[in-house]
């Protein structure tokens, strides 16, 4: 039995469909990000000043490893909003500060910071366990790069 | 008149017998039999005992591991904290405490508290590197390099509150010679030792200086000495190598930069003190002349640091002792080490 031939205009636009299905999910992160923009518990806390944004979320924040090293480079400085998981006591907040002479504005994050930056991880493709991210803000305080370390 | 002999020769041995380094004993060594497979361990970054149970802590498998002490072996009886950072998680822990029933754990992230059965109890996260820590009294007190602070010793309680800081920094380090290692790195490569107490005092032994530092649980000090005679001719060198290299800089080889400690380890045991001497492991060069044969503890008075005992541990081929704890059985000391030998690492078990 010779089996019927699908449309060419089926064919296209099954094709199409399936680029379009592979394109949302592998942009999933960034259209959310864009659609969500970013949570208020940051907007409120970038003042004139702050210029860019660490996130710490990640291990080994240690005294002396990369990531400790690299925090201590920031000593002094007041441009920056730290963000740490909400998880952290005002106790371990005071122990961070002390630890790497934090000067800026640190805060804790909460269930929406802790998604911005699992969409940041995804969207700008970096390594999902490298959960420690530096963002540096433009004039108008929206992103200008990402590094994560 | 060979009556006369024998009785002259008899008292001669007598006397020589009786001349002999009091104290002085070799410790006999039986290497522990674990019974199970989970119980084995690839490296054994501390060790304590709580009563008849020996507690391991493994590094490279977060874990610390729980056995029963018997004769001549090991019983597995658990594995306490799994990999990770939340509560009940370890990652790469490095030291334990114990005090009473309750163990605290320092790892990567901070302090983990378990009682004796492995049940989580609560953590706080700390940043600065860990020299050495001690929980006593309810508190942790932490030794570490921290920029922010001239103290030595941080004492937190048990939810990470920092109540005081004592003990200024007394080595004086220009970062001119330390160029290529960040300053608080540098700090704990001269501050290396430990912090221990007995419950009413606190002492932090230093290893590369020799010095000892005796506080009360407040901070305040007792006194201070310099324990550096006790370990010979080698620790007077270890000691200048490092003066020297306050103001050269230290000699990095293979990445790692070259201190010369002169303990090992430091205990307090009922009422003693027990140092580890170091040992200069050389087995993988013949090339090296201070190759050493056997390491010595050495029990000191806490009141005065005095000498008061010396055991001797006979090494063979590439063993190697790093840390270890005691316990008091029917009257005799023995002293528990995870220890590097030919076969791998095993827990040995030394006693008179």
């Amino acid at each position: 039995m010779k089996e019927k031939d699908i449309p060419l205009i089926y064919r296209i636009s099954i094709l199409i469909l399936i680029i379009g299905i592979s394109m949302i999910v592998n942009s999933y992160s960034c259209i959310m990000l864009s659609l969500t923009g970013v949570p208020d518990r940051i907007t409120k806390n970038i003042d004139r000043k702050i210029d860019k944004i660490i996130l710490l979320y990640g291990e080994n924040l240690c005294g002396t490893c990369p990531t400790g090293v690299f925090l201590l480079s920031l000593k002094e400085k007041i441009d920056i909003l730290f963000i740490v998981p909400q998880e952290y006591s005002q106790n371990e907040i005071d122990n961070l500060k002390r630890s790497f002479l934090i000067k800026s504005k640190l805060i804790s994050g909460n269930p929406e910071t802790k998604t911005y930056l699992d969409r940041l991880v995804s969207c700008s493709k970096k390594n999902p366990n490298n959960r420690n991210l530096y963002i540096r803000l433009d004039g108008v305080k929206k992103i200008k790069s990402i590094i994560a370390f | 008149m060979k009556k006369i002999s024998l009785l002259v020769l008899g008292v001669l041995t007598a006397s020589f017998l009786l001349s002999a380094p009091p104290g002085k004993s070799y410790l006999k060594r039986t290497i522990l039999s674990i019974d199970s497979e989970e119980g084995l361990f690839k490296y054994g970054a501390d060790i304590a005992i709580i009563d008849n149970d020996l507690y391991m802590v493994e590094n490279t498998r977060h874990r610390i591991i729980d056995y029963t002490i018997g004769d001549t072996s090991l019983t597995y009886k658990r594995s306490v904290g799994r990999k990770g950072n939340g509560p009940g998680d370890i990652y790469l822990p490095i030291g334990i405490s114990v005090l009473k029933d309750v163990i605290a754990v320092k790892d990567e992230i901070g302090i983990s508290f378990f009682d004796k059965s492995g049940k989580y109890l609560d953590k706080f996260r700390l940043f600065s590197y860990n020299i050495s820590f001690v929980f006593v009294n309810d508190h942790v007190y932490y030794l570490t390099s921290n920029l922010s602070s001239p103290g030595l010793i941080e004492c937190f309680d048990k939810k990470g509150k920092l109540e005081k800081t004592f003990l200024k920094k007394f080595v004086d380090i220009d970062m001119k010679h330390h160029k290529k290692a960040p300053q608080n790195f540098i700090e704990t490569l001269f501050y290396k030792g430990k912090l221990l107490s007995d419950g009413k005092y606190l002492y932090y032994f230093n290893s590369k200086f020799g010095k000892v530092f005796k506080f009360d649980l407040d901070g305040k000090s007792i006194f201070e000495k310099d324990i550096t005679p006790l370990f010979g001719e080698n620790g007077k060198l270890s000691v200048e190598k490092n003066t020297r290299a306050i103001d050269n800089g230290f000699e990095v080889v293979d990445g790692g930069y070259l201190s010369f400690p002169i303990f090992q380890d430091v205990r307090i045991y009922k009422g003693k003190i027990y140092i580890l001497d170091f040992c200069p492991w050389a087995a993988d060069d013949e090339k090296n002349t201070n190759k050493t044969t056997e390491q010595a503890i050495f029990v000191l008075n806490p009141n005065t640091l005095d000498l008061e005992k010396t055991y001797r541990i006979k090494l063979e081929e590439e063993d190697r002792l790093h840390c270890f704890a005691i316990r008091e059985k029917k009257g005799k000391i023995s002293f528990y080490c995870p220890m590097h030998t030919v076969d791998g690492t095993d827990i040995a078990e030394f006693k008179q």
